[in-house]
């Protein structure tokens, strides 16, 4: 009789430490941008619930948060910087 | 030989600006969306830039860039702005088109901190024509309605026109989005379309039979590259097919180049595989469909163990497409192994 070992669950492999940022949202997964720029798909399931793209994430060894605070300050100060950029743009026909 | 060669190119390359043509590509960024467009005077727009600034940097250096005019980021998802970045360090764009939703990303900051470095202006996408030289671009923002601080639903798309010849690429906009600019737009001012981009490198939120059917596309180009996310989806390619139009894929074709002379007559080649054979024009129906191999083809089943097997070979890099490419060589996944 030949005994067969029950395979167990993969674990995931733990989450990068630090402030990762939601890039995008893809069906079960979160492409999260990293501390140094790349990014990384990570299953939506290892992040915590009701995340947003564009959010921002504190990652410590206790586990993953949303800093809303960092959210914020991200989004407020992005967009003041690209609506300054937008604001000498021509107007009407444009010829290149 | 080499050099000769590259000049004789180079040479060939510049008597069809001559000519009057107008160049698009489709460039082989891996997983993310790239388009050039050339103008017949040599003026150029990039929409989207693709995940990486290096694999940008070799396609500047590839196809002999010169001068970017114009950079439009359909989005602000990485995989569609993070080449943007050395496009406007080098050459300083007059315009940076965009949607007026800003990211939170670092790369989205790099790239407005790089605009505003350069002096180049911001551009938010409204109805508006912008003329690339002889061709016409017509921008289409993204209709009233979308929910607000959505990326995809917020995707800027591009009309481009040049004699009767014209193209369309919408980003990663999604059914919300399409829908909204069905309801915009008359079928008639959006197709027939000779050369489409797919939506969101064939996701299945995407394209949709009312979409399509108002797009009217004879030639599919889908921007795609090693993913988890099953792009381009099964549902997307039964579409495609449904409506006859010829698939191109960068995963499996590398850079997808349309020329197109003044008339509107146009050619579609590839860097690898199969090309369209003869010019797809009016009628539609001379289109002759590319049917991309499920599987490679027979007499390419190399594998290689490792890059150092790779490098040893001659193969190095290794490109998503070629034999022997795979997953395990390509560790940041944008289709280019042991680079």
């Amino acid at each position: 009789m030949s005994r067969h070992k029950r395979k167990s669950a993969p674990h995931p492999d733990p989450l990068p430490l630090g402030l990762l940022i939601i890039d995008g949202l893809e069906g079960d997964l979160a492409r999260v941008e990293l501390p140094n720029g790349g990014t990384q798909d990570i299953v939506l399931s290892q992040l915590p619930a009701g995340l947003k793209e564009g959010d921002v994430l504190l990652v410590t060894e206790a586990g993953a948060v949303i800093d809303h605070t960092e959210t914020q300050r991200r989004r407020e100060g992005a967009q003041t910087q690209l609506d300054a950029l937008n604001a000498q743009a021509p107007s009407g026909e444009i010829d290149l | 030989m080499t050099r000769w060669l590259t000049t004789g190119l180079l040479l060939l390359a510049s008597t069809a600006a001559a000519q009057g043509n107008l160049i698009i590509r489709f460039l082989d960024v891996g997983q993310g969306d790239a388009v050039l467009i050339t103008s017949p005077e040599g003026k150029s727009l990039i929409y989207d830039g693709g995940r990486s600034e290096t694999r940008m940097r070799e396609l500047i250096q590839q196809y002999q860039i010169k001068n970017v005019s114009l950079v439009a980021a359909s989005h602000a998802d990485a995989d569609h702005i993070t080449g943007l970045v050395p496009v406007v360090e080098q050459f300083r764009p007059q315009l940076f088109l965009n949607n007026g939703l800003a990211g939170t990303t670092r790369i989205w900051s790099k790239l407005t901190s790089a605009a505003q470095q350069a002096g180049t202006k911001g551009l938010v996408a409204q109805d508006q024509v912008i003329n690339l030289g002889s061709v016409k671009v017509t921008v289409i923002p993204p209709p009233p309605g979308m929910k607000a601080g959505e990326q995809n639903t917020h995707s800027v798309g591009l009309l481009i026109q040049y004699g009767t010849f014209k193209a369309l690429m919408t980003g990663d906009s999604e059914t919300a989005e399409t829908e909204g600019w069905l309801k915009t737009y008359p079928a008639s001012a959006l197709g027939p379309i000779d050369v489409y981009k797919s939506i969101h490198h064939g996701a299945k939120n995407g394209d949709h039979p009312a979409w399509l059917s108002a797009v009217r596309p004879s030639n599919v180009v889908i921007s795609v590259g090693p993913n988890n996310y099953g792009h381009p989806t099964t549902q997307a390619l039964a579409l495609y097919a449904k409506a006859g139009a010829a698939v191109y894929r960068t995963d499996l074709n590398g850079t997808v180049t349309v020329t197109v002379q003044p008339g509107g007559q146009y050619t579609i080649k590839t860097e690898r595989g199969k090309s369209t054979p003869t010019p797809t024009t009016q009628p539609r129906s001379q289109s002759t469909p590319l049917v991309i191999p499920a599987t490679p083809p027979a007499g390419v089943n190399v594998s290689y163990a490792n890059c150092t097997a790779v490098r040893a070979a001659g193969k190095a890099p290794i490109r998503v497409g070629e034999p022997g490419y795979s997953r395990k060589l390509d560790r940041d996944g944008d289709g280019i192994g042991c680079e």
